[in-house]
């Protein structure tokens, strides 16, 4: 039951995104179309449930002194791993995501995690807890995504970015009556700002329903 | 004490770790990642080097004019340049220097010149003298087509520029530069006897055998009637015709003053097709002789001159 806990906790009660506020410079910037997020939010599973892994499996044996730069070791040789095979195999999303593969290096999440998680649970639970986050991020880029390329560029599309061949590719809103705003980054913080607010009541209500309960 | 070197070795000990496990990796992509970095220009860089292979290198390149660098391993160098021409559609060719820098390559990938003039630049007439120099030499211009010409030898001068680096070579910044005059495009042959009366020209023996001739071009008789509207001021051409009179042979044709269309007209006055009237025999004048396209009046113009100068030395 406490594993059910943790693990959904990436979903709703701490959403590393529009909960804790971590890692909010990738998100604006890559979440223009549903691949681009998609992608970035796999490469950021991928990343955080292996140094959640490796940081949990060596925490005995890690110094506390040199703890932090041991992780950022550990973290950046993920990072450098993640984007070497994002390069070799899917080279489209390596010219879409750019630079901000590498900043993974520095997203808050995995040093977050790492430090309030990894380093006191066993691996299982650190591997959970990653994939937990991992998957709360994804969902909440995806959210955002989807509203931006919706408003902004009227249609929805997928493509599979190892081949490039395009999964699917709706026009919703027809041509011409899109909002081109919300593909620049005022567009990003507006459609960020409205689903961190969201979230905020959605808790908000929860914790007063509680409140009632336990009274 | 030992506390700090105990600490210090294990962080190296982890760097080693993950120093190791990226070199792995790397192993294992780096040559995808090199495949894909020459996959779209393969087949443009086997047409310089073939059966070769071919790897991106990098580059350092000021003027921004090369687009991409490439090394055929063993062979030489492949530079894809691009330069705006005269036309509004960029020009973009490949260059290839063998590693004694030769020029062993020059092809266009794109281009949208004046056809005639621009294209030229990538005939055999032009390419024959790029095809051959050294990355230390100057590449010529191309007379009749100065903005492709130039645009192309500026793209060149880049990618010679970034080899010259490369390699540590130092290309002389003071190699004549030549023009390269375009082959005379002749036909249309007209008879020496041809009533040439509108060009009305005027002969003077100014000494033996040389004949000064005063005659009207293209500009004067204005045939369409709008040789005024650019503004050009015209006058007549003058030729000096010598005729060997004993042996009834046109020695020489020059031309000493040119008053007629700029960039047309001279085509028909130049040294070129003036040499064509040496050795002709002055009494003869049923032959037939060339004019040059595009210019047949001036080149009308020539014969008339030519004519009235024969005329006076058989009297």
């Amino acid at each position: 039951m406490n594993r059910m806990k943790n693990f959904t906790a990436g979903f709703l009660r701490e959403n590393p995104v529009f909960g804790l506020y971590l890692g909010l410079c990738s998100v604006l910037a890559i979440s223009t179309t549903l691949n681009n997020a998609i992608g970035m939010g796999v490469a950021v599973i991928a990343v955080l449930v292996m140094s959640n892994v490796i940081i949990s499996a060596l925490r005995k044996i890690i110094p506390d002194e040199i703890r932090i730069p041991v992780y950022i070791v550990i973290i950046a040789t993920l990072v450098t791993i993640v984007e070497m095979l994002i390069h070799a195999y899917a080279p489209s999303l390596y010219s879409a995501l750019g630079a901000f593969i590498n900043l993974i290096v520095v997203n808050c999440i995995i040093l977050g995690r790492a430090e309030a998680f990894a380093n006191k649970n066993g691996i299982f639970d650190s591997a959970l807890d990653g994939l937990g986050m991992g998957l709360g991020y994804t969902a909440s880029l995806t959210c955002i995504a989807l509203i931006r390329q919706l408003l902004g560029t009227g249609a929805l599309s997928f493509s599979n970015p190892f081949t490039n061949e395009i999964i699917f590719n709706i026009q919703i809103i027809p041509v011409g009556y899109e909002i081109p705003l919300f593909t620049t980054a005022t567009g990003a913080f507006i459609t960020f700002a409205l689903l961190a607010a969201a979230l905020s009541a959605y808790n908000n209500k929860k914790a007063e329903k509680a409140k009632k309960e336990a009274k | 004490m030992k506390k700090i070197l105990y600490l210090a070795c294990f962080l190296a000990i982890i760097s080693a770790v993950a120093g190791g496990a990226l070199s792995y990796v790397n192993g294992i992509t780096a040559p995808i990642i090199k495949e894909m970095g020459i996959a779209a220009e393969k087949e443009n860089l086997e047409l310089m080097f073939p059966g070769a292979d071919f790897a991106e290198i990098e580059y350092v390149d000021e003027t921004g004019l090369v687009k991409g660098a490439y090394e055929a391993t063993g062979e030489g160098y492949i530079y894809k340049v691009e330069t705006n021409g005269y036309s509004s559609t960029p020009i973009i060719f490949m260059i290839a220097f063998d590693n004694d820098g030769k020029v062993v390559g020059f092809t266009p990938l794109q281009q949208q010149e004046t056809s005639g003039f621009g294209t030229r630049v990538f005939e055999e007439g032009y390419t024959s003298q790029v095809i051959g120099k050294t990355s230390a030499d100057g590449f010529p211009l191309l007379s009749g087509a100065t903005v492709t010409s130039t645009a192309v030898v500026n793209g060149i001068n880049a990618a010679k520029t970034v080899f010259n680096d490369m390699k540590g070579i130092t290309a002389d910044p003071n190699a004549p530069v030549e023009e390269i005059k375009p082959e005379l495009a002749l036909g249309n042959p007209i008879k020496l006897s041809e009533d040439f009366a509108r060009f009305d020209a005027q002969v003077e023996e100014t000494a033996d055998g040389v004949y000064t001739v005063k005659v009207k071009g293209y500009g004067l008789i204005d045939p369409e009637g709008h040789a005024g509207e650019s503004g050009t001021e015209y006058a007549r051409n003058v030729f000096e015709v010598t005729i060997d009179k004993a042996n009834n042979k046109v020695v020489s044709v020059v031309n000493t003053t040119f008053g007629d269309t700029k960039g047309f007209g001279d085509k028909a006055t130049g040294e070129d097709y003036l040499a064509l009237f040496t050795d002709l025999d002055s009494t003869n004048l049923d032959q037939e002789i060339d004019t040059v396209t595009s210019a047949t009046w001036t080149s009308k113009s020539v014969l008339a001159a030519v004519q009235a100068a024969m005329n006076a030395a058989n009297q």
